[in-house]
């Protein structure tokens, strides 16, 4: 490498630097959906009970036919924010499982290196 | 017209860390200008292993800012980092055990910048001799030295702008240090800014621009290496 090379090097890190597409840390997208996740999984049983209520207090069809939409939305909402609750839980947890993975391949691997009482041995290929 | 000083191209400021209540980092503040060669010593606990995570984006920060660049990174992943050329050799092994070497090396060439994956094999068996001889054996099953080697030879794959190194002399006969630390003085040589952290001081002081001393997740001194290993006896017994 000799000191152009260096220096393209250089100015290509501060460029690439200059152009990552950085994150506000204060919105923290993925908390974020998980608590709006959360949010419509409460919210949405209890608009289907309020749509209940409301069509059985009733014998206007025009407001019954308003707690059938509310209790459709209800279901929208208790769906929707059952996806983003388990997309967000099941990212972290896929995230740890792989972390244990990696950890417990070295693990074996630090066994198996004992075992063999020697790190020269080749490894059996066939 | 005079040229505008160019900013380092890593400036840690104020870096404070955490693992769960308990502060490990207690404002740190450290820059790595290009081409130069930093060594970060302090003795077992100082918080050098969590510094370097933070730097990486593997750790998150409990205040301060990291700033690669120019450019404050704090929100940034580990991935976007390295993408830019940032790369971390983690502490103890950080090869892929159940993979070859040559499988180890092709995971690094998925990644290199225009390299192909035969460039990236020639370029490893070149710097390090003794892992082409091993290129069919699994990495977990090579030598620690050998695993280092390994390790350094992947992530000089990704041709990094700053190389980040934890702790290489661990566990290795001093022969192996020295074949690697040759290595990261000839990288500094071409260019490459390097941030070693080291427990050891005395086998990277040959290598280090500059070298800062971490005591108890404060950064104690700062300065060439002759001016700090003076300071270390006391550093890491505490007198």
């Amino acid at each position: 490498m000799n000191t152009s090379d260096t220096t393209e090097r250089i100015e290509q890190f501060r460029a690439d630097v200059a152009s990552m597409k950085l994150r506000d840390p204060a919105t923290g997208l993925d908390r974020l959906l998980v608590k709006l996740g959360v949010a419509g999984l409460v919210a949405g049983p209890c608009f289907g009970v309020a749509a209940w209520f409301i069509s059985h207090g009733t014998r206007n069809p025009l407001q019954q036919r308003d707690a059938i939409v509310l209790g459709l939305l209800g279901l929208t909402f208790a769906v929707v924010g059952a996806a983003l609750f388990v997309k967000g839980a099941l990212a972290r947890f896929l995230r740890f499982w792989m972390a244990r993975l990696v950890y417990e391949q070295q693990v074996q691997a630090d066994r198996v290196e004992a075992a063999q009482g020697n790190g020269d041995r080749r490894y059996p290929v066939g | 017209m005079s040229r505008q000083p160019q900013p380092p191209l890593v400036e840690l400021r104020g870096i404070r860390a955490a693992y769960g209540p308990i502060e490990v980092l207690h404002g740190v503040d450290l820059t790595l200008g290009a081409g130069e060669v930093l060594a970060v010593l302090g003795p077992n606990g100082a918080g050098k292993t969590t510094l370097l995570n933070v730097l990486a984006g593997l750790h998150p920060l409990a205040g301060g800012d990291v700033l690669l660049a120019g450019r404050r990174v704090n929100a940034a992943s580990a991935t976007a980092r390295a993408r830019a050329g940032l790369c971390l050799i983690p502490e103890g092994r950080g090869v892929f055990p159940n993979l070859t070497v040559r499988e180890n090396l092709r995971m690094a060439a998925g990644i290199a910048r225009h390299r192909r994956r035969g460039e990236v094999e020639a370029a490893a068996y070149d710097r390090f001799p003794q892992l082409k001889d091993r290129r069919r054996q699994l990495a977990g099953t090579l030598s620690g030295g050998e695993q280092q080697m390994l390790a350094l030879a992947r992530g000089l794959a990704t041709d990094p702008a700053v190389l980040v190194l934890d702790e290489l002399s661990m566990g290795l006969a001093p022969l192996v240090v020295e074949q690697l630390y040759g290595q990261v003085a000839g990288l500094a040589r071409a260019g490459v800014s390097v941030l070693v952290v080291e427990q050891f001081a005395r086998v990277v002081m040959g290598v280090a621009d500059r070298a800062a001393l971490l005591v108890q997740g404060r950064v104690a001194a700062v300065g060439p290496p002759g001016e700090i290993e003076s300071k270390l006896s006391s550093a890491y017994l505490g007198g």
